[in-house]
């Protein structure tokens, strides 16, 4: 196959050639020594070796799957199993019971089928062409136009009720992209009752949906589990609605610890206790919204859609810029609202306590009941209130 | 005299031949225009230490950066043609198998680099500086500088130079104090570069710091492998090279060791650059080819018989042949292929999701008015790259807001996006699922379509808006037509070539827009073409069942018989199977009910199961036969409806011939078919004639005929108003109608 010829040009490697040339100037094959045959030798082992280096770049050139998963979606990560949380932490008991842990479950739960139940109710009363119908093994909303029915499957109750509860159909689109319908009737606490869903309009809108509530397309409804679920599984931007871990319980904001478990207690990583002040309201602001996410123009003390988002309020007060409190100060997370001690005075008074000239005090003369005044409940277009956490010495002429 | 001729020929042939390897590889390569050195890196997180290409800097080089395709393939073809020959002397395989791998992978910004490292190999082994040590000496210093001042690819190619200084010094030949003298001259010098010039280092290691840069962002930073061209051009180079090493191997002893294992060392480096990375193939291979030809005294001729020869040939006719899906040499009229940008907008930030692309937006034109965030400059943005990579990532998952990462970091692009002003973003167009995902984001839209890109423009951006106008009626007026107006929609969307067209479909399918998209594929019948009209009679039955919540028969038995076939015969890959399985309760169909899809189908879907039943519970229309019959064709079950045909109506029976015709037609000969019919309908019920006129609407829109279509849904509405397509029906006409 291949046969060293005579060279056609002068060479320039001739000094070694020219010597092992035959006399009819053919190069005459010769029979490679030891210490040749062994850097032949090395020569191949390199070249296996940075075939296999190549192969392996190749493999760990891809970072996508090395960088960091958002917290909702590393429960492969090293989570560990909740239910022994509660055998070190006190709060591992109580916690169950809080808004957080409740804040999404299946429409099938027995507490939101009794909602729902209670709905049909209303609906017939108040709007005949929708209805709840039940089955064995599912819940169906559906609503007629003009003899013409449509129907959804209600899979989930968003909201733990303190406030109030959304139900949701999931509707798979043509690429299996899960979508959300938010249907159009929610359960609200304040008035003990039902009435239409906050941002949802007060009329039925047109199209197959329009009468069962508003569509939220894959990328939002992926962000509506993300804050009432604590873990969701997505393959190529698919949820898995069966392995979504419903409510936000202790690893959405403590992190995986499946080592913390393993070790016995060990604490590994920052705690969340030393986490900087900023940094501690973010963690909350996550899902309760960050002031500097607000759409322009939006943080004004007249806007009353931003008292919804506590964190938002509360990082333009003048007692969190010119103090070290948190969300964390006044609420303990672990707790029930009702349980906390958030309504009391003694958070304000530790630093309103006529000590010092800049923490000034109540210029009404008032010594207790600081909230009534400076966080009034702001009332919703829905039946909604808020504690508006914007903390500030309200003007006349500002509505609460 | 009979011998010389094809010494002489050999090399205008291996020239010839380098020449229309590469001209084949660029459509429009009597128009364009290429960059030879490359481009100032002025992006927005450009660190103020960066190196710049000296020349370039300096304006030295302006005519280098806006060369005519033709001209760099003259010189590319010049720089192949002299390594060939250097190999093989005689008409060899060896020299065709080095132009073939050289030619395939060629690169605009690596022919002066690769014309350096010839120059080098030139200037070591020329006879006629042999003796005139000091001539030598000093044009390999300025060949050296050169490198430096010329090009970013100066670490490699003094690199090579170094390995050839040694391997000359090891050889003991006369006029080696110079060559030590360079070696010394060299090493201080780049060591003075290195510790006086902080942004000097990075750019001499980036053949070695491409290793770590993420191959999401520069996919030329892959193996060359991937691609079909790539793994030709790796396999006949590597043929070349293991052909001369065989030689090598039985001249072996004439050899000194240390020489020999300082080349074979070089040679394994060389080789492992050039199979794992496309970006360095071309340089590499240069420098592999000029470093082989150490290893034996003289060239060598392998394969020599005229039928080998003649074979090798007839492979490279064949690969010129094979790419002529996008060549159009003898073409009269240039192909619009990109969008431009520059049309719509005076300028702007641009994040690019493949850096590959970044050399598009830093010509002379584009770059006063478009800064990129980073450009593929990795040794300047390497520990930039990560965070970037992550933002992309938010981006195309639309994950706007603030979220806690696992490592206690915070994703989530909007802030990020704000703090560069970022106003324009643009995916590479054969990214579907970050396209599909964008098109519900509610800050980017779509500005432009090519079927290089899509680019995406931020909503919020004054500027931005008339071009998301036109592009938003654009797009539409290719989903719904209207009688009243025409509009111009090259501006929005750019198709050179039937590739780039059926990528464009993809694009607008995957956005949701299944009849504009097979208006770009009316006319082709490629298998690729077909697979898109699949998904886009997907994408319609969809729709259908998402406005009505009963499918229709026309376009998903179109979609499921299409689909199930293909499937059945392999067209579609595992992944892709997985992903219709996913879809298919979105058409209100169970996979585990689907033979093509039970396999692909790990745990049942209870959800879907209840949903389905039900849902097809409210559809009695008809007699039970009907209704069965009504459920296989949804499925897409064609073998079984030829047999239960009999059970049906002649009406009946001849609604359900026009749909299974319409799986084999044509739009346009299924409309026919479908006119043909209604003209012979005889007392049938008023839903089956509205649910016909119905269809009948539907295949007018998908070949344009706007008036069919109102007159067809509007009888369809006259015949039944409370259908279960009145919502459908009514979105239908209240979009041509606009």
């Amino acid at each position: 196959m291949v046969k060293p010829v005579k060279s056609s040009q002068p060479d320039s490697n001739n000094a070694v050639s020219e010597s092992s040339q035959t006399a009819n100037g053919v190069d005459a094959p010769t029979k490679p020594s030891r210490k040749t045959l062994l850097v032949w030798g090395l020569f191949l082992a390199g070249s296996v070796i940075t075939v296999a280096m190549g192969w392996g770049r190749q493999q760990l050139a891809s970072v996508s799957n090395q960088l960091p998963q958002a917290r909702f979606q590393s429960v492969h990560s090293g989570w560990a199993d909740e239910s022994r949380c509660a055998e070190c932490h006190l709060e591992g008991e109580s916690f169950w019971e809080t808004g957080h842990a409740q804040s999404l479950r299946p429409a099938t739960d027995p507490e939101s089928l009794n909602k729902l139940k209670e709905l049909n109710d209303f609906l017939s009363q108040r709007s005949p062409a929708s209805a709840i119908e039940f089955s064995e093994q599912s819940v169906q909303a559906t609503y007629d136009r003009d003899g013409i029915e449509s129907r959804v499957q209600l899979d989930w109750c968003f909201g733990s009720g303190r406030h109030a509860q959304t139900w949701t159909g999931s509707l798979p689109d043509s690429q299996g992209l899960i979508d959300l319908l938010e249907y159009r009737w929610s359960s609200y606490h304040e008035i003990d009752s039902f009435d239409v869903t906050p941002g949802q309009p007060k009329e039925t809108q047109a199209g197959y949906f329009g009468g069962l509530g508003m569509l939220f397309d894959a990328p939002k409804a992926k962000m509506c589990f993300a804050c009432h679920a604590s873990s969701l599984e997505e393959t190529s931007g698919r949820i898995d609605l069966h392995t979504i871990k419903a409510g936000v319980t202790c690893q959405r904001c403590h992190g995986p610890r499946q080592q913390h478990v393993a070790s016995e207690g060990a604490i590994l990583g920052q705690k969340v206790t030393e986490l900087s002040q900023m940094e501690s309201v973010n963690r909350c602001a996550e899902c309760h919204r960050r002031a500097e996410e607000q759409e322009p123009g939006e943080v004004r003390r007249d806007n009353h859609k931003i008292v919804r988002f506590q964190p938002v309020g509360l990082v333009q007060s003048p007692c969190f810029k010119g103090s070290e409190m948190t969300c964390v100060t006044c609420h303990d997370p672990h707790r029930t609202l009702e349980a906390q001690d958030s309504l009391g005075i003694w958070q304000c008074v530790q630093c309103h306590d006529g000590t010092d000239d800049k923490h000034i005090l109540c210029g009404a003369g008032e010594i207790d009941n600081c909230i009534q005044c400076h966080m009034p409940k702001v009332q919703m277009s829905a039946p909604l209130q808020f504690t508006d956490h914007w903390i500030r010495v309200r003007h006349a002429g500002e509505a609460n | 005299m009979e011998s010389r001729t094809p010494q002489r020929s050999l090399p205008w042939g291996l020239f010839l031949i380098a020449c229309l390897l590469i001209l084949s590889r660029n459509p429009i390569w009597f128009a364009d225009q290429v960059r030879l050195v490359p481009p100032l890196s002025q992006c927005v997180l450009t660190p103020d230490d960066a190196w710049q290409v000296p020349a370039v800097e300096a304006g030295l080089v302006d005519l280098l950066a806006a060369v005519p395709y033709w001209l760099y393939a003259i010189l590319s073809a010049t720089v192949i043609t002299v390594v060939a020959t250097t190999l093989a002397v005689n008409s060899s395989c060896i020299a065709l198998f080095a132009v073939l791998g050289l030619s395939m992978m060629s690169d605009p910004l690596h022919v002066v680099p690769g014309a350096c490292l010839v120059l080098g190999w030139w200037l070591m082994n020329s006879l006629s500086l042999r003796h005139r040590a000091s001539i030598q000496f000093a044009l390999l210093c300025c060949l050296a500088l050169g490198t430096v001042f010329l090009t970013l690819e100066f670490g490699l190619i003094l690199a090579v130079l170094l390995v050839q200084t040694l391997l000359v010094l090891l050889k003991g030949r006369e006029g080696a104090g110079h060559l030590k003298f360079f070696l010394v001259m060299t090493g201080v010098t780049i060591g003075g570069f290195v510790l006086s010039l902080s942004g000097f280092r990075p750019t001499l290691l980036r053949p070695l710091t491409w290793v770590t840069v993420p191959v999401e962002l520069i996919s030329r930073l892959q193996t060359p492998m991937q691609t079909w061209s790539g793994g030709i051009a790796v396999a006949v180079t590597g043929i070349a090279v293991a052909l001369f090493v065989y030689a090598a191997f039985q001249q072996t002893e004439r050899m000194p060791k240390g020489r020999l294992l300082l080349t074979l060392t070089a040679l394994c480096l060389l080789w492992g650059l050039v199979i794992t990375c496309e970006y360095y193939f071309f340089l590499g291979a240069i420098a592999l080819c000029l470093l082989v030809r150490e290893l034996v005294a003289a060239p060598i001729e392998a394969f020599s018989r005229p039928a080998l020869r003649i074979i090798s040939l007839a492979g490279i006719v064949v690969l010129l042949g094979l790419q002529t899906d996008k060549v159009a040499i003898l073409a009269g009229q240039v192909p619009q292929q990109n969008v431009v940008p520059q049309n719509w907008v005076r300028g702007g930030r641009v994040i690019l999701l493949d850096l590959d692309r970044a050399p598009l937006w830093q010509t002379q034109q584009q770059s006063q008015r478009f800064s990129l965030i980073v450009d593929d400059r990795w040794d300047l943005y390497r520990k930039s790259y990560r965070e970037y990579l992550s933002v992309c990532r938010d981006l195309c998952d639309v994950s706007i807001d603030s979220f806690l990462r696992d490592d206690e970091s915070w994703g989530g692009y909007r802030q990020k996006v704000t703090a560069w002003d970022a106003s324009l973003l643009v995916v590479p167009s054969e990214e579907f699922g970050a396209i599909r995902r964008l098109s519900n984001s509610p800050h980017w839209k779509v500005m432009g379509i090519d079927g290089d890109r899509t680019i995406f423009g931020l909503q919020s951006v004054a500027e931005n808006l008339p071009q998301l106008n036109l592009a938003l009626r654009s797009i539409l007026y290719l989903e719904w037509p209207t009688i009243s107006s025409e509009l111009d929609i090259s501006n929005t969307i750019a198709v050179g070539s039937e590739q780039h067209a059926r990528t464009v479909a993809n694009v607008l399918c995957a956005i949701r827009l299944p009849f504009a998209a097979m208006r770009f594929i009316r006319n082709d019948s490629s298998p690729a073409a077909e697979k898109i009209r699949t998904r886009c009679y997907f994408e319609l039955a969809h729709r259908v069942y998402r406005h009505s919540s009963k499918g229709s028969l026309l376009d998903q038995y179109r979609a499921m018989s299409r689909l199930r076939r293909e499937v059945r015969n392999g067209e579609w890959s595992q992944e892709e199977v997985q992903n219709f399985a996913s879809a298919l309760p979105g058409i209100g169909l169970n996979p585990e009910t689907i033979p093509e899809f039970q396999s692909v189908v790990a745990d049942a879907t209870e959800l879907q199961d209840s949903r389905e039943s039900q849902r097809e519970g409210t559809q009695q229309i008809d007699s039970e036969s009907f209704a069965d019959l009504r459920q296989k064709f949804l499925r897409g079950d064609s073998i079984l409806l030829l047999s239960e045909a009999g059970e049906l109506d002649t009406n009946q029976r001849e609604l359900m011939g026009c749909v299974l015709a319409a799986g084999e037609l044509s739009a346009a000969d299924a409309m026919r078919a479908f006119e043909e019919s209604l003209s012979d309908l005889t007392s049938a019920k008023p839903e089956l004639i509205s649910e016909y006129k119905f269809y009948y609407g539907c295949l007018a829109l998908e070949v344009g005929e706007v008036r069919i279509l109102r007159e067809a849904l509007t009888e369809s509405n006259n015949f039944m108003q409370n259908s279960p397509f009145t919502e459908i029906r009514d979105l239908y006409l209240q979009q041509v109608s606009r």
